[in-house]
């Protein structure tokens, strides 16, 4: 392996924290500069550019591999001084394309090539799915290798990291590359290896870990001119040689839509075990006060927000049921506080659908994959509140020692790419948040998919129904099919209504972790059911087995119209790859998680009494209704997410008495 | 899972294990508002303050440089309980009094940090100036040296013996104002007339110079009592409405325990301004009208009391009684937490949010409050409109700039934040369409009470009431007045005579001309019998005597006056005629039919204009002094071409109307601007109460428009006068 430790100090004088977002008439300039960036075509142009590098092709096609890669030595020399040109770039990208096709026999065809320069120029490149974007990231990957100060590949998840690694591995070896991956359970050591790799591939999470774990190492040591006078003083400097990253430089983004948008939610924090408070005693309390007090006259569930509160009655109740327990029952807060959160724990948290016990631990369940998170812990309590209504020991609380949102950790990078199936809705976000621009790139064959209009009924249970006719006629045809779902939970009850029904089919749940590529990869196989929640396999095709494409291809039906529309349009998007025939159909009730959450209450209301005489209401002017509660959910979400980056800026801008975050 | 205070914060870690502590030169303060304790702590460098809570403060001074954050939060929350202060309102108040440099941490400070601090700081000043043009301060001096060395002797003041002294000077002033009211009424007509304008605004420079310096020493004072604070290290000119004025930066009174003391700080300006007005008015009384000393010291009287009680004396704006009210009712920052409060309460009750927290502290705020916010905005745009119309009307152009900026801050910027709150906040969470909706309704009603409900739309003009037939009398034979009808007797052509007067030349001369008329015929006689030629001449010489004869006696004749048409006889000199000669065409009174009268009113164009579209405007007529008194009229005739002398002075401004009149004419007619006269004729039965001479006042109320409509017909209305003008 090539030396890259000279490049540590890099990860010093990493950029000081980043700009906030602009305000007032910045952000309208910025909203404009976004707008003409998007009306100015450039689409056409990566198209163009990518013709170039298909005819720069045929002079390659017959040197020998040693003749090969003695015309890269030049040009990775250029690239690795930054005197690289457009000619160089293009050609480069032409000498790519030649060693793919040698190495893993792909050869990138035209639209691949220009969502790969479109990655290079730093845009988001839109391709639909199974167009092929591991070997897309392959080409900007390989050139900022050469260009020696790294470049990340970020993945949806481990599984992916690890595969796409491999099976690229070959095509970086003969353009003397190195490549690493990072895997959740690496030590140190190793993961310092992946990082110094040329290419290195690894989820969004993992990635972002390192640095916050290499920032809390470096403590107050911040910057190059910290480190270096501290090492005159000959303190605490081996420190530094311990970090494992080495700056963040150039990125790409698979799924740029779930870690950019989806995930930018939930900031990561790492968290360290806390001092123990001594409070175990108040939440077995709180629990046990919990089940004492009783819905409608001590406490009230909103039904939008899912807020608990107590009524008057449920307060003096309290108050009365606290008296004689003392300590910290006393503080009328904290009493509170502490039932509303046994109230939360007993009430909006099931067992085996938001956690699993194991080992007298409460483990807690993805809720868009369906899987096990076993170092996640909820915050504040809630997770001892839990144990406490599980009757388990009670797990002192974890502390957060540094925290990071996808956002900040993203806009550090020099360089950023992404591509994604579905991301022209977030196009304004993208721009206004990481300043990447979206390029649209049209798909390699037309697409032979056929969305059935949506079929909406009143209730679940007459969804259910429909659902389960939908399936038997379609399975009887012999296509293969796959049900998305919204959660774990329905995903259950899909599996058990199957099976009742003596239909065989595949679940893809928390359980079922290891599998869960090659049962989605299998899922295109004749006569195949397979019910999964809409995030799980996400990066694996469905390739269609003998004779499907033949009859139709695979049909894909969503139970519920999710939060935001793209990722109905992914659960669809997983039919009719590549020129393949396929066909997909939504199934939505207004009992859904959708209208419940963003309904507006009264208007549900009456809806539903008026929509109760039938079972089926699929019709125009429910379809836009749906659609309507949709963007707005996806402008609640937009709103959420800009809070996050908001309350960053604020704590930057007020608490300069403590370390910066970054 | 959402908390009105949650205990805990995402961001704690953040903050848990630093070991900041306050700075060593804050100056700390225990007071009291309402009976809850709270903290001052005030910056030492920019004498900045700050206000904590008994709880906040406990945490802060626990604060001592080892201790972590973390540490001192679990020690107060194992004090205080629910009181203590949550995880995030610590990191709100470090946050605050980091921004202070109150803070000193264990952290090398981040310089950039510092310097874009300071630079954010700098442009929220400039910012703040630019958005407030209106009132901007140039320190220029710091006095406090300077009041260090006065403050013993003028300090004596305030003392029970200076408030006898005070009393006395103000009881002096208006002993020399009393029953000179009038001679005060007719000066302040010409206050704002161009010439006395330097010498008002010199008067307004020094008086509140002094008024400045009552609040300086007196800060002086009382800090010198206490035995700390006080100190006053600002002093410059404030740009009111673009007009240099002196002022003092009496902030440290915050300082003081004792209200009584600040409340005396506070009103230490006017005590003084009223001290002035009131030596000014002994020193007006007792000079001659017409010198300079005169108008120096009625200008001074009327600045330093009218002024200072309507500005400074008014709790609604943000002068000294603001501050006085404040430390009477113990509600620091009362205008700010006044409209938080009835922020909160339209969010909590009408919004239906559960999650606001009350910022009142305590049950005996909350009236205050409300009312305060209340009446301070409407107090604010009242005198804010009035400032800016009386500028508009003087100053046209730097008026409608001013109406602009003022628009702009209190209506366009106002309205934009809430709508962006409205879109955007996240306080509102799931009551979002809620606020929308009702913040929707109330501004739908406000346009359709103003833009479609129709309101009687009204106009105003002065007029004169008038008969509609009169008929002056002339003497119309020279002659000594023997008799005289009573002024009002009612007459008519058959009555009895107006006036008698008596003649003796003229009975002399019909005297003379009968004897020589009998001459005459007994010559004709003697001539007949002589020769008939002679007869012809005779006879044409009697016929043109007798011509003569008759001629003579219709003269005196017309001695008896009588009037020429029914009506009633208006002679106000009646009596002081007896026994005078009277000439020839003399006016000696009129006769006038009061049954029938109708007003000569004045108007302008544009309230003509309106007249003219409608035809069927209503008319009220009123009579000044007599509020009881509306009778009902009509419109008889507009006098079309545009007229320039007044029906009568009464209109015009000298005599009190209200119709501008050219300032060169002495007799007062003669308008300054061209005007039209409408003729109203009173209904039926209702002209007794009218009297012909009196004023009246007319109201036309046309028909009923949008007050939307009516507000920017006058709007355009005051533009095109300007312009054309």
């Amino acid at each position: 392996m090539e030396s890259v430790i000279g490049t540590r100090w890099r990860m010093l004088v990493q950029r000081p924290p980043c700009e906030p977002p602009p305000q007032g008439l910045n952000a309208v300039w910025h909203q404009a500069a976004g707008l003409s960036r998007r009306l100015a075509h450039r689409t056409c142009a990566f198209l163009d550019q990518a013709e170039k590098v298909v005819s720069r092709q045929a002079a390659f096609r017959h040197l020998t591999d040693r003749r090969l890669r003695r015309l890269m030595t030049p040009l990775r020399l250029r690239f690795q001084l930054r005197r690289d040109s457009q000619t160089d770039r293009e050609m480069a990208f032409a000498i790519l394309c030649e060693v793919a096709a040698r190495t893993v026999g792909l050869r990138p065809y035209r639209e691949q090539i220009a969502a790969a320069l479109a990655l290079e120029a730093g845009c988001v490149a839109e391709m639909a799915t199974g167009e092929g974007k591991t070997l897309v990231a392959t080409l900007p990957a390989a050139v900022a290798g050469w260009r020696g100060r790294g470049c990340h590949v970020i993945t949806a998840n481990d599984y992916l990291a690890g595969r796409d690694a491999e099976l690229m591995a070959a095509v970086y070896r003969f353009c003397g590359l190195t490549v690493g991956c990072i895997r959740p359970d690496m030590p140190p050591a190793a993961r310092k290896q992946a990082y110094n790799a040329h290419v290195t591939y690894g989820t969004n999470k993992e990635i972002a870990a390192d640095f916050l774990r290499d920032r809390l190492l470096k403590g107050h040591l911040q910057g190059l001119p910290a480190v270096l006078l501290a090492k005159m003083a000959g303190d605490r400097a081996d420190r530094v040689d311990q970090l494992v990253q080495r700056g963040l430089e150039c990125a790409i983004v698979d799924e740029a839509d779930a870690v950019f948008i989806d995930e930018a939610v939930t900031p990561l924090l790492i968290s360290g075990q806390g001092a123990n408070e001594a409070q175990s005693e108040a939440y077995v309390q709180a629990a046990q006060l919990a089940r004492q007090l009783d819905a409608h006259a001590d406490f009230r569930i909103d039904s939008a927000s899912s807020d608990i509160q107590l009524t008057r009655k449920g307060r003096e109740r309290l108050d009365a049921l606290t008296r004689p327990l003392g300590g910290v029952w006393r503080g009328r807060r904290r009493r509170e506080e502490l039932t509303l959160q046994a109230l939360t724990a007993r009430i909006h948290f099931q067992r085996n659908q938001h956690y699993v016990v194991q080992d007298d631990r409460v483990l807690i369940v993805d809720e868009f994959t369906g899987r096990l998170v076993p170092d996640r812990t909820w915050r504040h309590g809630l997770h001892q509140a839990i144990e406490a209504k599980e009757g388990l020991t009670i797990h002192p609380p974890k502390e957060t020692q540094a925290r990071i949102s996808f956002q900040r950790f993203f806009r550090r990078y020099r360089k950023l790419g992404g591509m994604s199936g579905t991301v022209a809705e977030a196009r304004a976000e993208l721009w206004g948040i990481y300043r990447l621009p979206v390029v649209t790139i049209p798909t390699h064959r037309p697409c032979r998919r056929i969305i059935e209009a949506d079929r909406i009924f009143t209730t679940e249970t007459a969804k259910w129904r429909a659902v389960l006719t939908a399936i038997t006629t379609v399975h009887r045809t012999g296509r293969p099919i796959l049900v998305g779902t919204g959660s774990i939970r329905a995903s259950a009850h899909l599996s058990d209504l199957l099976t009742t029904h003596n239909l065989p089919h595949r679940l893809l749940n928390a359980e079922h972790q290891a599998e869960e590529a090659d049962i989605i990869a299998a899922a295109g196989q004749m006569g195949q059911i397979t019910v999964a929640t809409n995030m799980a396999g996400r990066g694996t095709d469905i390739r269609l087995g003998p004779g499907v494409a033949d009859r139709g291809g695979l049909h894909v039906i969503a139970t519920e119209r999710f939060e935001a529309r793209r990722i109905d349009r992914q659960l669809f998007g997983r039919c009719a790859r590549q020129g393949d025939p396929g066909s997909a159909q939504a199934f939505v009730s207004l009992e859904d998680e959708l209208s419940r959450k963003f309904g507006s209450r009264f208007a549900s209301r009456l809806l539903y009494r008026w929509g109760r005489q039938r079972e089926e209401i699929s019709s125009a002017f429910w379809r836009r209704r749906i659609e309507a509660l949709q963007r707005r959910a996806e402008n609640i979400a937009q709103r959420a997410r800009r809070e996050v980056l908001r309350a960053d800026s604020w704590f930057d801008a007020h608490l300069g008495f403590a370390p910066h975050e970054l | 899972m959402r908390m009105e205070r949650p205990t805990f914060s995402e961001s704690w870690y953040r903050v848990a294990d630093l070991t900041p502590r306050l700075l060593g030169a804050v100056n700390v303060r225990r007071q009291h508002f309402r009976g809850v304790r709270w903290y001052i702590l005030e910056s030492p460098f920019d004498s900045r303050f700050f206000r904590v809570s008994q709880s906040a403060y406990h945490f802060v001074a626990l604060l001592d440089g080892h201790r972590t954050i973390h540490t001192v939060w679990r020690l107060c929350m194992d004090h205080c309980g629910d009181a203590a202060p949550t995880q995030n309102e610590v990191i709100q108040l470090l946050c605050q009094l980091y921004g202070a440099n109150l803070l000193q941490g264990n952290l090398a400070p981040d310089a950039a940090a510092l310097f874009k601090r300071h630079r954010q700081r700098a442009w929220r000043e400039v910012r703040s100036t630019f958005g407030n043009l209106f009132f901007v301060r140039m320190p220029l001096w710091d006095p406090d040296r300077f009041l260090d060395r006065w403050v013993v002797p003028v300090g004596k003041l305030f003392s029970v013996g200076g408030l006898f002294l005070w009393v006395a000077i103000l009881a002096a002033g208006l002993w020399s104002l009393g029953g000179r009211t009038e001679a005060l009424s007719t000066r302040a007509a010409g206050v704002l007339d161009p010439e006395n304008l330097p010498l008002l605004y010199a008067a307004i420079v020094i008086v509140k110079l002094f008024h400045e310096l009552g609040h300086g020493f007196a800060c002086k004072h009382f800090g010198r009592i206490a035995g700390s604070g006080g100190e006053v290290h600002q002093m410059g000119v404030s740009f009111l409405f673009f007009t240099p004025l002196p002022y003092v930066d009496a902030s440290s009174a915050w300082n003081l325990q004792d209200k009584w003391h600040r409340i005396v700080i506070s009103a230490g300006g006017m005590l003084v301004e009223l001290a002035i007005a009131a030596l000014a008015a002994v020193l007006w009384a007792h000079t001659t009208a017409d010198g300079t000393l005169n108008a120096i010291a009625y200008n001074i009287m009327l600045i330093a009391s009218v002024s200072s009680l309507a500005f400074n004396g008014n709790p609604f704006l943000r002068y000294d009684a603001y501050y006085i009210l404040l430390d009477l009712l113990e509600i620091p920052n009362l205008d700010a937490r006044s409209k938080l409060y009835v922020g909160y309460l339209v969010k909590r009750h009408l919004w239906g949010m559960t999650k606001v927290l009350d910022p009142s502290h305590g049950e005996g705020e909350r009236g205050w409050l409300v009312f305060y916010a209340i009446a301070s905005t409407l107090c604010r745009v009242l005198i804010l409109f009035a400032i800016v119309v009386v500028l508009m009307d003087m100053f046209f152009s730097i008026g409608t700039l001013l109406a602009g900026m003022l628009s702009i801050r209190w209506v366009v910027l106002p309205l934009g934040r809430f709508i962006r709150y409205l879109a955007t906040d996240r306080e509102l969470g799931h009551q979002r369409q809620r606020a929308i909706g009702s913040s929707a309704l109330a501004f739908l009603i406000a346009f359709v009470a103003l833009g479609l409900i129709r309101m009687p739309d009204r106009c105003r003009a002065e007029g004169v009431v008038e008969p509609c037939q009169y008929a002056v009398v002339h003497m119309q034979t020279a002659g000594f007045v023997e008799d005289v009808l009573a002024s009002g007797t009612r007459t008519g052509p058959q009555g009895p005579p107006l006036i008698t007067a008596t003649s003796p030349e003229l009975e002399t001369k019909a005297k003379r001309l009968q004897a020589e008329y009998r001459r005459l015929q007994i010559n004709r006689q003697a001539a007949q019998t002589r020769e008939a030629a002679a007869t012809q001449i005779m006879n044409e010489k009697i016929a043109a005597l007798a011509e003569q004869i008759q001629r003579v006696q219709n003269e005196l004749a017309s001695l008896a006056l009588r009037s020429p048409i029914e009506g009633t006889w208006v002679a106000p000199d009646a009596d002081r005629l007896m026994a005078l000669h009277l000439d020839q065409g003399e006016k000696i009174g009129v006769v006038a039919d009061l049954d029938d009268l109708r007003i000569r009113a004045v108007a302008s164009q544009e309230v003509v204009a309106r007249l003219i579209e409608d035809d069927r405007v209503q008319v009220a007529i009123k009579i000044p002094g007599r509020p009881d008194i509306e009778l009902a009229g009509r419109i008889d005739h507009i006098i079309p071409a545009g007229q320039e002398r007044l029906p009568s002075a009464a209109l015009g401004y000298s005599a009190g109307g209200s119709t501008r009149i050219d300032i060169e004419d002495p007799s007062g007619l003669r308008a300054a601007e061209p005007f039209f006269e409408i003729l109203v004729v009173p209904s039926q039965g209702e002209a007794l109460t009218l009297r012909p001479g009196q004023t009246t006042v007319l109201r036309f109320e046309t028909a009923p428009r949008t007050m939307l409509a009516q507000g920017w017909r006058g709007l355009l209305q005051l533009f095109q006068g300007r312009f054309q003008g």
